[in-house]
């Protein structure tokens, strides 16, 4: 038996923690729970009555809660429920609800009970051992009440609460309604301040168009699809003679102008509108008032907001003054022209008749010259050749000049050895450099094609002209002309040629203007130095027709940089080798002071396939020789400070492993040496600076033995004046030459420098003269005049070549046709080279041992 | 069944122990009970464990009991010939775990289940709830037998024994398909109360009559006995006078106030819920024994009928030994016979059902299981 506190105790702990949450299942099993531990049954479990709707009585029992949650499996559980009624009979189960509580001992000491829980149903408790006090279970009826009570609050407050969440829910969808309402309240005020927006800038736009309609003096119209006004602006229906351009509404062309301008118009409309093209013509037009005027008229198609063609419109602008300036300026310009085009005839007729009786003052200048004259005498006639032949280049650079002005110059596209090109004018110049002491060296980089398709008569001349410049300016140290490639393409290649001096240089401000017209760096450069000023000028054209640029670096008492690149088309067989197979692989042992003159013999050489080892002086030479033995041959400056190259080769041959090695020495044409002392040291060859790569490569052949009868080999262009007259005149009767020439003055000047040098000569007035004579005699050269009566020298040239099969025999071009391309000409037509008139006595020997006198054969 | 004892408490003796047995014919599972004064380290025993290869469980208890033996240094290894399921259950200190979902969860249903053992951690706050979760999904269809492991210094540290190693804060719940009867008695009765718990938390009572606890429960004991306790002293009366919380037609669930802390709450082993009625309790030996050996004698009644070999599985409140002192043997004596074998432990809180109360955790209570030696 337990104590009344001890009563009270438990029933107090159970009606605690009746009502402690508001959930209905967590309420439940917390006071399930407690009744359970406090009363210290097994099990038990809730039933829930379930009532009718209508009569609000009692219909069913059913399972709401229990603990444990498998009470089911309990026996004891299963009698008790055994008690429930099944049915549906309201009766029965009043009866059973009557019946409660239910107090049942089960099985010796197993009880049930079934107790009423008022607003839910009843409570069935398990227990063990010992049976309930009665007292309890009467007192547990108001806390089983409160429990009821507790359920039904819990249940209404979860039915608050699904009212509350369905409540809010309604809020939720209201808030979100309301939203979506002031969103779209807020889009249409947007969308309504939009379209104002639009509907103002649409008026601003109508009122733009207006004021532009207005107030352009030109006619701008547009126009539907059937051609008719749409709309015009003022000035055009002024124009038109309508009172206002609402006049012209709903009118086409036809209503407004004659037939034959309609028809026109209509047509052309008609096919901007199909085309959809702009289109712009000049038109002459004739406004009803009669008046014709010109007009530059635009016409578009009139596009939709689709894209669709929905007319055209125009604007026409009156250019009838301009159209008067126009045909003016056309007028003036042709006069103009035709003005320029016979100053040019008459500057090129003046060339040529200059250049005639020059031809006669220089030729016999110089047959007066080589006549026994005094010391007074001497001076008196070679002034009279220096001033013939500073005129002469005078009348050929304002010649150039003019020509170029005129438009009339025209660049060559001909075949050429761009390096034989370029080494050829160290012929040309060679004298003047060595006479003023200068070194001068040409370096084609390796990577430069060989064969070029362009004018190389033209690019000759702008070297030359910088070249001039250079040896002008320079009074000491060098100069070089370097080639390499900037670009190349399979088909094109770009060369950029620069032209260097250690001259006076030019000052920094005048650098850009020296390329203008008759313009020198210094006016008293002119006055100094002498020419036109003319040079750089016609370089710049001719480099720009050559697709390139010009420009100077300079530095003022330190030298200058010309530069200028060109382009020029690739020849098929651009990189054709000249590679010589017999010294190839050879041991070249090279030995300059000049740095430049090293790289270009190595380049040189290595394009050959040679082994090269380079020294700066003789005595790291001779060092290097003396613990080697597998050189084929040195190659030495002649010049050099302190070892010069006589010393050089007096060592070598010191040397007892070398001394049969072959040697080159390199000299100066303007430098002495004695050629008997170098012939003293044996096997050795002598070549003339700047070197040509063939001739070195021919020389090294020879010096190599290759070719055993010769004992130097010596350069055949670069040969002096005396050497050429020296072999000229051991040729002798051997060679017969024909001079074609109609000009008696000319033809006793040649025949006076022939017969100098006892070479015989024949002399023919025309081509059709030469003919006759080459069927009759054999000649070894002919000298042929270009201009001639009958027949001139291109087609006796041909005929020679043609008719008589002579393709051997030289032909060499006498031709006061000093302007470029001349010589390409000459050549084309089958002659093998040129010589410019006036006749120059170096130029006309040394061209004459060039192709009488190969230098294979020439003995000295 | 296979019984191995050692008693030097040495980690080489305890995985011999373990060796043997497992290695033994028909052993299907691990039974072990061990000395928390074996100083065992999880670093040492979880590599052991992890090794075993049949189900294993256990626990470190302040003392251990073979035969009539108690001992406080040692293990006991039981190889069972049946291999039970074994579910841990974490957290068990963690207020928000809802313990009645977790085991529904986690427990499987095993159909051949006829008694739990269930070892928790001594020192874990929520045993309570986890009795009670077990109670509302298992009701009493199986008996449930098993105590609080841990160590009677009060610290929380690993104390159970499972396959994964030594763990601490959860319980293991042990579904084994023999038949056993149980006894539950504590002996102990009210020589003051009731008091009005009027707020606490979890284990822990801090007022009782809206004045601090142990105010209180020290002037209750001092009229009772004339003994002052203090902080320091605490166990050493505590283990004297117990809580007790009524319950109807039953015994008191005793709660052990174990220690007090320096704002004048007690710490007992087991929840005391806030608005329940607490009494103030005592005994003496002979009640204490008494109860013992009640509790074995009910467990007998149950099993006896059963026509196959038992033994006993003897779960113990270790402050029924530390109050019995020399006497405890007595108590020891009165649930051992020689024809049966007894193994057992002094633990930190009983949990206990025959079948036919509502499913609690105890305190200071001898709980007597007669198990069938499958």
């Amino acid at each position: 038996m337990i104590s009344a506190a001890e009563h009270i105790q438990i029933l107090y702990e159970i009606a605690l923690s009746i009502g402690t949450s508001l959930d209905a299942t967590s309420m439940l099993k917390t006071s399930l729970s407690t009744i359970l531990r406090k009363l210290n049954c097994s099990a038990g479990a809730i039933w829930k009555e379930q009532r009718a709707e209508q009569s609000d009585t009692v219909c069913r029992y059913e399972h709401l809660f229990s603990l444990p949650r498998n009470i089911e499996r309990n026996p004891l559980y299963q009698a008790a429920i055994k008690n429930i009624p099944t049915g549906i009979d309201s009766d029965i189960l009043s009866v059973f609800a009557d019946l409660l509580p239910i107090c049942t001992g089960h099985d010796q000491d197993k009880y049930y009970y079934i107790v009423d829980v008022p607003h839910i149903g009843f409570l069935i408790l398990l227990r063990h051992r010992t049976e309930l006090d009665h007292s309890i279970i009467l007192s547990l009826n108001p806390l089983l009440s409160k429990l009821g009570h507790a359920y039904k609050a819990c249940i209404q407050n979860s039915e608050l609460e699904e009212a509350h969440r369905l409540n809010k829910e309604v809020i939720a969808e209201l808030s979100s309604k309301t939203a979506q309402l002031q969103q779209t309240n807020e889009q249409l005020i947007r969308e309504n301040h939009e379209r104002q927006q639009a509907e103002h800038a649409l008026a601003f736009e109508q009122h733009l168009l207006n004021v532009f309609m207005d107030t352009i003096p030109d006619n701008i119209y547009f126009k539907d699809t059937n051609l008719c006004f749409i709309r015009i602006n003022q000035a055009f229906a002024k124009r038109l003679n309508l009172k206002n351009a609402d006049e012209a509404i709903d009118k086409s062309d036809f209503d407004l102008y004659d037939r034959e301008y309609a028809e026109s118009t209509y047509q052309k409309q008609q096919n901007v509108m199909a085309t959809r093209q702009l289109t712009t013509a000049e038109l002459k037009k004739i406004y009803p008032d009669g008046k014709e005027r010109w007009i530059l008229n635009t016409e578009a198609p009139l596009l939709d907001a689709e894209g669709n063609v929905i007319g055209i419109f125009g604007v026409s602008k009156d250019i009838s003054r301009r159209k008067q300036n126009e045909f003016e300026l056309r007028k003036a310009k042709d006069e103009a022209e035709s003005s320029s085009k016979s100053k040019s005839v008459f500057l090129a007729n003046m060339s040529h008749e200059i250049r005639t009786p020059l031809n006669g003052v220089i030729g016999m200048t110089c047959l007066l010259l080589e006549t026994r004259l005094n010391s007074e005498q001497f001076e008196y006639a070679d002034s009279i050749k220096k001033s013939g032949e500073s005129l002469l280049c005078l009348i050929n650079d304002i010649l150039d000049f003019s020509k170029i002005e005129a438009g009339q110059l025209s660049l060559e596209s001909v075949d050429f050895d761009l390096r034989a090109v370029i080494e050829n004018i160290s012929d040309m110049v060679i004298h003047r450099i060595e006479q003023k002491g200068l070194e001068f060296h040409i370096h084609i980089q390796p990577d430069v094609p060989t064969l070029i398709i362009g004018d190389p008569g033209r690019l000759q001349q702008i070297i030359i002209n910088l070249l001039g410049n250079a040896i002008k300016f320079t009074s000491r140290g060098e100069i070089n002309i370097a080639v390499r490639c900037k670009q190349m393409s399979p088909t094109q290649v770009t060369l950029h040629c620069t032209i260097s001096d250690t001259g006076i240089g030019i000052p920094t401000d005048q650098l850009n203007a020296i390329f203008e017209s008759f313009i020198q760096a210094d006016s008293s450069t002119t006055r100094k130095f002498g020419g036109t000023g003319l040079g750089l000028t016609i370089s710049r054209q001719l480099v720009e027709m050559m697709k390139g640029d010009i420009w100077v670096e300079s530095e003022p008492d330190k030298g200058s940089h010309f530069h200028f690149t060109a382009q020029f088309a690739l020849h098929a067989d651009a990189y054709a080798t000249s590679t010589n197979e017999t010294i190839q692989n050879m041991h070249i042992v090279i030995v300059d002071d000049n740095a430049t003159n090293r790289i270009i013999l190595q380049d040189m050489l290595l394009s050959n396939e040679c082994r090269v080892t380079m020294f700066e002086d003789g005595q790291e030479t001779l060092h290097y020789l003396r613990n080697s033995n597998d050189v084929d041959m040195l190659i030495t400056d002649y010049h050099m400070p302190g070892m010069d190259g006589y010393d050089v080769v007096k060592g070598v041959r010191s040397i007892s492993e070398h001394k049969n090695l072959p040697i080159i020495i390199l000299t100066s044409m303007g430098r002495n040496y004695d050629v008997q002392q170098l012939e003293d040291l044996g096997l050795v060859w002598t070549l003339t600076k700047p070197v040509k790569m063939q001739q070195l490569y021919d020389t090294m052949m020879v010096a190599a033995g290759r070719s055993q009868q010769l004992k130097r080999a010596v350069s055949g262009t670069a040969k002096t004046l005396d050497e050429c007259i020296i072999g000229l005149k051991n040729l002798g009767e051997h060679a017969h030459i024909l001079l074609v020439e109609d000009n008696k003055i000319n033809q006793r000047v040649a025949q006076a420098l022939l017969t100098k040098v006892g070479l015989p000569l024949d002399i023919a007035d025309d081509g059709i003269q030469a003919i006759e004579a080459m069927k009759k005699n054999s000649y070894d050269l002919i000298l042929m005049d270009v201009q001639m009566p009958n027949m001139d020298g291109f087609t006796a040239t041909r005929e020679i070549r043609k008719t008589l099969g002579q393709r051997e025999i030289p032909i060499i071009a006498m031709t006061a046709h000093a302007m470029k391309g001349d010589k390409e000409r000459c050549l084309a037509a089958g002659m093998n080279d040129y010589i410019e008139k006036p006749i120059n006595l170096d130029k006309l020997f040394k061209t004459l041992v060039n192709w009488l006198m190969p230098i294979s054969v020439m003995e000295y | 069944m296979k019984l191995n004892t050692g008693k030097t408490g040495s980690v080489t003796e305890f995985e011999k122990l373990i060796f043997d047995v497992v290695h033994t014919a028909h052993v299907q599972s691990l039974f072990i009970f061990s000395c928390d004064s074996n100083g065992f380290q999880a670093n040492e025993i979880d590599p052991i464990l992890r090794t075993i290869p049949v189900p294993v469980f256990g626990g470190i208890f302040p003392a251990i009991m073979c035969g009539n033996e108690k001992t406080d240094k040692g293990t006991v290894v039981i190889g069972l010939e049946f291999a039970p399921h074994v579910t841990i259950i974490p957290s068990l200190s963690n207020p928000s775990m809802d313990y009645d979902q977790i085991i529904e969860e986690l427990l499987p249903e095993q159909s051949d289940t006829r008694t739990m053992i269930i070892l928790v951690d001594g020192l874990a706050k929520r045993i309570s709830k986890l009795i009670e979760g077990m109670f509302n999904n298992c009701g009493l269809e199986y008996n449930y037998i098993g105590g609080g492991a841990g160590s009677l210094n009060f610290t929380q540290k690993p104390c159970l024994f499972t396959n994964q190693g030594m763990l601490a804060d959860c319980a293991l719940i042990v579904q084994c398909p023999i038949i056993s009867s149980i006894g539950v008695q504590h002996g102990w009765r009210t020589v003051s109360g009731p008091y009005k718990v009027t707020d606490s938390d979890q284990n822990i009572i801090k007022t009782i009559n809206w004045l601090p606890a142990f105010d209180v429960y020290k002037d209750v004991i001092a009229a009772h006995s004339n003994l002052e306790i203090r902080p320091d002293n605490f166990f050493d009366i505590s283990k004297c006078y117990p809580f007790g919380i009524s319950r109807f037609g039953a015994e008191k669930i005793v709660r052990d106030p174990i220690m007090t802390s320096e704002n004048g709450f007690i710490v007992c082993v087991g929840e005391v819920p806030t608005e329940s009625y607490v009494d103030i309790l005592t005994s003496d030996a002979p009640a204490l024994i008494n109860a013992a050996r009640n509790a074995y004698t009910s467990a007998l009644q149950e099993i006896n009928s059963y026509p196959f070999n038992t033994f006993t599985l003897f779960i113990d409140c270790i402050s029924r030994s530390l109050f019995l002192e020399k006497q405890f043997q007595a108590e020891l004596d009165a649930v051992y016979h020689e024809s049966t074998p007894l193994i057992g432990a002094l633990t930190i809180g009983e949990i206990a059902n025959t079948g036919k109360e509502y499913l609690e955790f105890y305190n200071k209570t001898a709980v007597v299981g007669v198990l069938e030696d499958a």
